[in-house]
């Protein structure tokens, strides 16, 4: 039975450039080239990572009709620490220098090979310590080229990133909210947009600053989508008068009265006058009292 | 909490934007949604917000309102579990609050098969996924099945943030979303209060 999970948590990647060719020999190739290799009887490495199948995680059988169901490779990173603690280490060390110095018949040793005999009682107690294995499944659409991998921790990802460049000499993108909306939005120049995005104030009204201006889009810059620059006019001019907001802290009965009042449309005239102020003349009007609020910041 | 300066091209604020609106949408909206599938028929998709809520204050926005932090946000970040947390007075105070919705845990459903997961949307990463078991019998299709059902919801969530990001972009947000996700806080707020408070609820500060 093969040791595929498809539980647990995932982060998501691009493939850049082009789609990987599954046909081509040279990919199966690649993938055995860097299989895992064991560490267990090696005494220098306290490391290895590497692909294994799902159907034989030792490394050393990975085999095309395993791991492909069409375009989709279904792998996993086969990661082997070999840890030897620091107190072991030391103990061994004392015990290696006292010896060392009873044969000499000295009292002291020189530094040198002091360090010389903790390095090789490192190397010894590595050669009989045994690794921790982790195995982290990896999900490959060739077509669509997205990679699952399951894990979120940097470091395995940063494992994988290299692991797949070495492998495929392609790089991964992280498919974090920015790339994921580029990725998924086709027209260029609403992808210029999302990279001017800015956060969202989502706040109904519990401050006077916020009763003006009730819900405050995106701070994008740029000409394309002008309500975002109106709303930037607006709020940098509201901005100006947060010295005289009252700033202690909201009660339930205030924010209750305040929700009453924005219920009752008693902020509407206000927002209709600070989208009237930032529109009168049209759009070119709505940029220069932006720019008065920003003089007027800096004064 | 993370200030969003390491990278900025991660917009993590984006992923925050999408999934407080997703709640909204299941809220206002029933939770189904429609994806055409491979031939271009639309079926039908439901989401559910279950019994685990992270909201989080953005930091950078005080500065950007021109505001201090304690003017806006007594706590980083409000852990709602247990019970329907996205239905509590806590959830809406927070949401009123400034706070955005950074992980959820969802119940997916398309046809059949349905997922849970904790989608977290300052990473848009896939958390705790559970997918649906595999009915085949042989090895290599229960294998071909879970695979297929990972990608099934990767693609899922995908159309989500595309239909987000359909709304997020465009004039209409501004005009008719964002007043109407304001009312919905307003409401839910209001209405948490009436029901006497959230079942259970915990805020903590982030270092």
């Amino acid at each position: 039975m093969p040791v595929l999970k498809t539980r647990g948590s995932f982060r998501r990647y691009q493939i850049e450039g082009a789609p990987i060719d599954l046909t081509a020999p040279e990919t199966f190739a690649a993938l055995r080239d860097q299989s895992f290799h064991a560490i267990d009887d090696t005494p220098t490495e306290a490391e290895s990572s590497g692909w294994v199948s799902p159907w034989d995680p030792t490394g050393r059988d990975l085999r095309e009709e395993d791991v492909r169901f069409g375009a989709r490779l279904t792998l996993a990173i086969r990661l082997d620490k070999k840890r030897v603690p620091g107190s072991l280490v030391k103990i061994h060390t004392l015990a290696e220098e006292r010896a060392e110095r009873e044969a000499l018949g000295v009292e002291h040793l020189p530094k040198k090979k002091r360090q010389e005999i903790r390095q090789r009682v490192e190397a010894d107690l590595l050669a009989r310590a045994l690794p921790s294995v982790a195995l982290h499944q990896v999900f490959i659409d060739t077509l669509r080229r997205i990679v699952l991998l399951q894990g979120t921790s940097d470091r395995l990802a940063t494992t994988l990133a290299q692991l797949f460049q070495r492998t495929f000499g392609r790089g991964l993108r992280e498919l974090s909210a920015g790339p994921l909306a580029e990725r998924l939005e086709s027209d260029p120049e609403r992808q210029q947009y999302i990279e001017r995005l800015g956060p969202l104030l989502l706040m109904p009204p519990p401050r006077r600053l916020v009763e003006i201006v009730p819900f405050t889009g995106g701070a994008a810059e740029g000409e394309a989508f002008r309500d975002d620059r109106r709303s930037r006019a607006a709020l940098d001019r509201d901005s100006i008068d947060t010295e005289e907001i009252d700033t202690e802290e909201i009660d339930a009965e205030e924010l209750d009265d305040e929700v009453s009042d924005f219920e009752d449309g008693g902020f509407d005239d206000e927002v209709d006058a600070a989208g009237d102020d930032a529109n009168a003349g049209g759009f070119g009007a709505g940029i220069d009292a932006e720019d008065a609020a920003d003089e007027e910041v800096a004064r | 909490m993370s200030t969003y300066t390491e990278d900025e091209q991660h917009r993590h604020y984006l992923g925050e934007e999408f999934l407080t609106w997703l709640w909204y949408r299941c809220e206002t909206g029933g939770g189904t949604f429609e994806m055409p599938d491979e031939n271009g028929i639309p079926r039908e998709f439901g989401v559910l917000f279950d019994d685990f809520l992270v909201l989080r204050a953005d930091e950078r926005m005080p500065a950007e309102a021109g505001l201090s932090d304690d003017d806006l946000f007594e706590s980083a970040e409000s852990v709602l579990r247990r019970g329907a947390p996205s239905r509590t007075a806590e959830a809406g105070v927070a949401l009123l609050r400034g706070k955005k919705l950074s992980r959820a845990r969802l119940q997916v459903a398309d046809g059949t098969r349905s997922w849970a997961l904790v989608l977290d949307g300052t990473e848009m990463c896939l958390r705790s996924v559970k997918p649906p078991k595999p009915e085949a019998e042989d090895a290599r299709e229960r294998e071909k099945e879970s695979l297929d059902a990972l990608f099934a919801l990767s693609d899922l969530l995908d159309h989500l943030y595309r239909l987000f990001l359909a709304e997020r972009l465009s004039p209409r947000f501004r005009e008719a979303v964002i007043p109407s996700m304001g009312e919905w806080m307003l409401a839910k707020s209001r209405l948490g209060a009436e029901e006497g408070g959230a079942d259970s609820a915990e805020d903590s500060e982030e270092p």
